[in-house]
C-alpha cells in the first residue's frame, strides 16, 4: 500500500520545509489540492507557502516552535476556509511536527470539525442575536406603553380640577355621592399612572443618578410622614418615627421619598385604626437599616414567595401590585435590599438596607428624637 | 497596460452578526444571502481592483465576529495593511465592541488605516446608533462609510477607500 495515495484518500497532503523556506509536497494531491494550488501537472514545485494559503502566515510562527523545540511535539492551526474558483469553500487546519530533522506541515480538509464546530457556534450565536432582538423590542414596546400611560395623566389633571370644584359646590345629596366616588375613582387612577410610570424610570435608570454625598436620610424620613400624616389621620392610625441617628445614605432623594411613601401607605392601609405605623433606622456594618413597622394582620403567607415581584397584588385589596416591585428595584440599584418579616407581637415589618453614602454619618454619637 | 501589482492583505473586524461576511460576499461573488451563516476562524477571499495602471491584489481576512464566544486573534490581524471595522446601525452595542476591537487591532498591527463600515443601511429605520455614538471611531478612521450588504450600496465605495488610504500611506504618488 502506498502510504502517500493513503493520504490524498484522507483529503491530507504533507509538506517538507526545504532550506530557502518554501515547502515541496512529499505526499499525493487530494482534489482540493489542485483546486487551490496552481501545479503544472506531472512536477512538484516548491511553493511559498503563505501565497498559496495566506492564513499560514499566521500559524508559522507557532509552527516554527514546534520545528525547533527540543523537545518536538506537534501544533495544530485553528481552521481556515479557503475558496477556490468554482466558489467552493474548503475547510482547512494545518498542523506541525518535526519528523527526523524534517519540518513537516500536514494540511487536511476537515468538514466534519468544521460543520461540528459551526453548528454549535451557529446556534449559540443565533440565540444570543435573538435574545439580544427581543430585549430591543420588548424596551422599545417598553417605552412606547408608557409614552401612551404618560399621556393618559394629562387629561386626567382636568378630570380631577374639574370634579374638585364641583364637589366644592352646594351639591344635592345623591350628586355629592357621585361626584365623591368620582374623585376617589380618578384618584386611584393617578395613583396607578404614577405607580406604573414610577417603576418605569426605576428599570431605566441607573445607580449614576445617586448625588455624591448620597440623601439624609432623617429629612426622607420626616417628609415621608408629613406627606402621608393627613391620610394617616383620615384612617386614624398615628405615624411615630424612631430614628436611632442621622445618616446620610447612597440615594436618589426624589426616588427615596417614594421609596419610604410607598411603605408607609402600605403600613397605613393595612392598619386597623386607633393603630400606629412606625418607623426606625439603625446603622449596622456600613449600612442603614430601616424599618417600618405596622399593627396590622402581616402578610398572608401565599403571598410571600411574591410579595417583591411586579404585580403581585395583595388579595386583601387596595395597591397596584407595583409599589413593593418600584421599592425592591430601586433600593437593589443603590447597592441595597428590601425584606418582609412578620412581627413577634403581631403586624408587619418592612425593612430596606442601604449602603451609607462615602460621606459617612452626620454625627454617630447624637441621639436624634423625632418620635 | 498594467505596471504594477501590490498584494495587500486586508481584514475583516466587528461584533458577530454585524454582516462581515456579507460585505465580502457582495464585493467578492455580487452576492447576498438572507440566511445568518457564522465565520468559523478565518476565511480567506482574493479580490482584485485596478487604480489606473496598478492592479491591487486584496487578500480578504474574514474574521469571526467577536462575542462571547469567540475572540479576535492578535496574530490574525498581524501584517495587515489595514481593515474594516464594521458595525451594526442596529445594535449600538457593536460601537462599543468595535471601539475595544480597533485598540486591540492597533495593538497587534500597529496604526494601520481603518475605513468604519456602518452595515445594515437598508434598515436604517430601525438604526439604534446615533451620529455621536461614531465620533470616538470618526475621529481615526480613514473614512466612514454606510453600506449595504443587501443592496449593495456603499460596499465597494468601503473597500476602495480603504485601499486608497492604504496606498496614500505607502505611497503619496498612488492617490
Amino acid at each position: 500500500m502506498d502510504l502517500s495515495t493513503v493520504l490524498a484518500a484522507l483529503d491530507s497532503v504533507v509538506l517538507d520545509r526545504i532550506a530557502d523556506g518554501r515547502f515541496e509536497r512529499k505526499s499525493g494531491a487530494p482534489s482540493w489540492w489542485h483546486a487551490l494550488v496552481d501545479e503544472p501537472s506531472g512536477s512538484i514545485q516548491p511553493l511559498v507557502i503563505s501565497d498559496v494559503f495566506p492564513f499560514l502566515s499566521a500559524f508559522l510562527p507557532d509552527a516554527e516552535r514546534a520545528w525547533s523545540s527540543a523537545v518536538p511535539s506537534p501544533i495544530a492551526s485553528e481552521l481556515w476556509t479557503q475558496t477556490d474558483a468554482a466558489r467552493n469553500e474548503i475547510h482547512l487546519e494545518a498542523t506541525a511536527a518535526r519528523v527526523d530533522d524534517s519540518a513537516v506541515l500536514v494540511i487536511a480538509r476537515n468538514d466534519q470539525a468544521f460543520f461540528g464546530r459551526q453548528l454549535l457556534l451557529q446556534r449559540a450565536r443565533e440565540l444570543r442575536l435573538t435574545h439580544d432582538a427581543l430585549m430591543r423590542e420588548i424596551e422599545r414596546e417598553d417605552i412606547l406603553l408608557h409614552t401612551i400611560v404618560h399621556d393618559l395623566a394629562a387629561p386626567l389633571h382636568s378630570i380631577m380640577g374639574s370634579l374638585s370644584l364641583l364637589r366644592a359646590l352646594d351639591l344635592p345629596p345623591a350628586a355629592g355621592r357621585w361626584t365623591e366616588i368620582a374623585v376617589q375613582a380618578a384618584a386611584r387612577q393617578r395613583q396607578l399612572i404614577q405607580g406604573i410610570l414610577h417603576v418605569f424610570v426605576a428599570e431605566q435608570s441607573g445607580a449614576e443618578t445617586i448625588p455624591p454625598g448620597g440623601v439624609e436620610l432623617l429629612r426622607a424620613m420626616e417628609r415621608a410622614v408629613s406627606e402621608r400624616e393627613p391620610v394617616a389621620r383620615q384612617r386614624q392610625v398615628t405615624l411615630a418615627m424612631h430614628p436611632t441617628g442621622s445618616f446620610r445614605i447612597a440615594a436618589d432623594e426624589t426616588r427615596l421619598l417614594r421609596v419610604l411613601t410607598n411603605l408607609v401607605d402600605n403600613a397605613i392601609r393595612h392598619s386597623p385604626p386607633g393603630k400606629q405605623v412606625s418607623m426606625t433606622a439603625v446603622a449596622e456594618d456600613g449600612s442603614v437599616q430601616l424599618s417600618i413597622d405596622d399593627e396590622g394582620s402581616g402578610v398572608s403567607p401565599d403571598m410571600l414567595p411574591n410579595l417583591f415581584q411586579k404585580l403581585a397584588r395583595d388579595p386583601r385589596g387596595g395597591g397596584t401590585g407595583l409599589g413593593l416591585y418600584f421599592c425592591r428595584i430601586t433600593v437593589e440599584l443603590w447597592g441595597g435590599g428590601i425584606g418582609y418579616e412578620p412581627r413577634p407581637s403581631g403586624g408587619a415589618r418592612f425593612w430596606i438596607r442601604l449602603p451609607i453614602a462615602a460621606t459617612g454619618r452626620d454625627d454617630r454619637a447624637q441621639k436624634v428624637d423625632h418620635g | 497596460m498594467i505596471t504594477k501589482v501590490t498584494k495587500l492583505k486586508v481584514c475583516m473586524i466587528g461584533a458577530t452578526g454585524v454582516g462581515k461576511t456579507s460585505l465580502v460576499g457582495r464585493l467578492v461573488h455580487s452576492i447576498f444571502s438572507e440566511t445568518y451563516r457564522t465565520t468559523i476562524g478565518v476565511q480567506i477571499e482574493a479580490y482584485e481592483m485596478h487604480r489606473g495602471n496598478h492592479k491591487v491584489q486584496l487578500i480578504i481576512w474574514d474574521l469571526s465576529g467577536e462575542d462571547e464566544f469567540q475572540s479576535v486573534q492578535p496574530a490574525y490581524v498581524s501584517g495587515s495593511a489595514g481593515y474594516l471595522l464594521v458595525v451594526d446601525g442596529t445594535r449600538r452595542e457593536t460601537v462599543d465592541t468595535g471601539r475595544t476591537l480597533e485598540e486591540r487591532v492597533r495593538h497587534a498591527a500597529g496604526n494601520v488605516p481603518f475605513v468604519a463600515v456602518v452595515n445594515k443601511a437598508d434598515l436604517v429605520a430601525s438604526w439604534e446608533m446615533r451620529p455621536a455614538d461614531l465620533e470616538p471611531l470618526r475621529k481615526r478612521a480613514s473614512g466612514v462609510v454606510e453600506t449595504s450588504a443587501r443592496s449593495g450600496v456603499g460596499v465597494r465605495e468601503a473597500f476602495e477607500l480603504l485601499v486608497g488610504a492604504i496606498l496614500t500611506r505607502m505611497s503619496p504618488q498612488w492617490t
